[in-house]
């Protein structure tokens, strides 16, 4: 089947479509609002409207075309209600006093990010993951990969210079 | 909190990125412009979980969901008019109609068209006024025991007092023992309003007990509550549809079913908030009160309305 012919009406199609672009748009999203729910809503209407245009939206543009449509969704959003903008919330204790636009989370940072943490060397990876996706405590993660408590800090600790150094200065 | 003694040297970024170190203690540990760094990368990281473990498989189903309610709005006008022909008229309020789906011999429907309105009495006294383009299902074998209807649409509810009346729509419930209530379902809205006496709402699980003037709406999942100026009953009965704190779709809705338009597919955002109201007998009139208060140029040729954004 040709690139060109392919329809984004058919359900296989669209859930090819849906299946290949929502963690990108989701990312597009979350570079402009930290909302989960407002988020959720954008980038699910976003795809509904991909469906309600089907017969017009060329296969090889969609994911421009769910960009464009994202982004308009979420400016007429933020028009008409108060939204929480990407500011980043620091914590309790910090004393920073960095004014919110400096802390905004690009999307090239968020894409860049990623690239960063799947290239970790392996052993660092793992434990990078299953503390910060899995949400596990470094002792339970001692205990599965069966090393020691500052073993796991360790790999953990220089994941984190790794990324530091890849990612270079903001 | 750290013990002083404990070496850190090599695990402190570990115990901050966890929480097990606080920013100021972390601060001394760094320069600044690693400080900042550390601090974007943290809550990038944050997205990066969010973005990893978010339930696509939900998101789609939603998708679907919502796309299957704008089919199922498209395709419902057509049934009535198929067999509208082999109706038989019992009484003057009653009309027996063959549903697609449901073939129940007791069923009584009753339906209204475009720009009509209907008052339905029904077995016990209790009636009901249906607003443009609606519908109003029950058993007639089960009433004495079972005051349950089923609405599509808009109606205006005056129950007699007696055995539990329930209104069943496709987003929530209204039950009531006596009294007055308007409710309105459309696809994903969802909207009850008291009148008079007491009334109870259950809608995605959630229970709600009106009183005169109070009104709870369920839109798309969202549901929020509000009052309405004390009236005595709602104003669409008297020719005139008002609106408070509704999406433009739901405006639009009404505008079609009133006055049998349909609008071409539109680029606007139809998520944006209108309050006001239009008078159900001129086209014209209402177009311009609903649109020109939300700077939209609206265009009418044989029916069917073109909307476009105003530069």
């Amino acid at each position: 089947m040709a690139e060109k012919s392919k329809n984004v009406c058919e359900e296989d199609v669209f859930n090819h479509v849906f299946n290949t672009y929502i963690k990108d748009v989701r990312r597009f999203i979350y570079s402009k609002t930290r909302d989960l729910e407002l988020a959720e809503d954008i980038v699910q209407d976003a795809f509904v409207k991909i469906w309600e245009n089907c017969e017009t939206v060329i296969f090889a543009k969609v994911k421009n075309f769910l960009f464009t449509i994202a982004n308009n969704l979420f400016l007429n959003i933020t028009k008409h209600n108060k939204v929480k903008h990407n500011y980043i919330q620091n914590n309790t204790n910090t004393s920073t006093n960095q004014s919110p636009e400096f802390l905004l989370l690009e999307e090239e940072f968020l894409h860049k990010l990623e690239q960063t943490i799947a290239s970790l060397p392996e052993t660092q990876r793992e434990v990078f993951l299953l503390s910060r996706i899995e949400k596990m405590k470094y002792k339970d993660i001692a205990t599965q990969l069966g090393i020691s408590l500052k073993a796991v800090e360790k790999r953990m600790h220089k994941a984190l210079i790794i990324m530091r150094e890849e990612i270079g200065d903001i | 909190m750290t013990a002083k003694n404990e070496n850190i040297e090599d695990t402190f970024l570990a115990k901050w990125i966890a929480d097990e170190l606080s920013d100021t203690e972390f601060k001394q540990l760094v320069s600044e412009a690693d400080y900042l760094a550390y601090q974007k990368m943290k809550e990038g990281i944050n997205v990066y979980q969010h973005i990893e473990t978010a339930d696509n498989d939900f998101t789609l189903k939603q998708v679907k969901k919502k796309i299957s309610s704008i089919n199922t709005k498209k395709k419902s006008p057509k049934v009535i008019s198929i067999y509208y022909k082999a109706a038989i008229a019992v009484a003057a309020s009653l009309i027996l109609l063959f549903g697609l789906n449901n073939f129940f011999f007791n069923d009584v429907i009753n339906s209204t068209n475009f720009g009509e309105q209907q008052t339905i009495t029904l077995l016990d006294g209790s009636e009901v006024i249906l607003n443009a383009k609606s519908s109003l299902t029950y058993n007639k074998k089960d009433w004495a025991t079972n005051r349950e209807v089923s609405l599509e649409g808009e109606g205006f509810f005056k129950v007699k007092k007696g055995s539990t009346f329930t209104v069943n729509t496709t987003n929530g419930s209204v039950i009531v023992l006596g009294t007055q209530f308007n409710v309105l379902n459309n696809s994903n809205f969802f909207e009850t309003t008291c009148y008079q006496g007491k009334v109870s709402v259950v809608s995605d699980e959630q229970k709600f007990v009106l009183t005169p003037t109070m009104r709870v709406t369920n839109n798309n999942g969202i549901i929020t509550s509000s009052t309405i100026q004390p009236n005595q009953n709602p104003t669409w009965i008297d020719g005139i549809s008002s609106f408070k704190a509704v999406p433009l779709k739901q405006v639009i809705l009404a505008l079609e079913k009133q006055f049998n338009i349909s609008f071409k597919p539109y680029n606007i955002d139809d998520s944006v908030i209108f309050t006001g109201s239009f008078h159900n007998k001129n086209l014209k009139s209402a177009l311009a009160s609903v649109f020109e208060t939300v700077q939209i140029n609206y265009t009418v040729k044989n029916n069917i309305v073109t909307l476009e954004r105003q530069p």
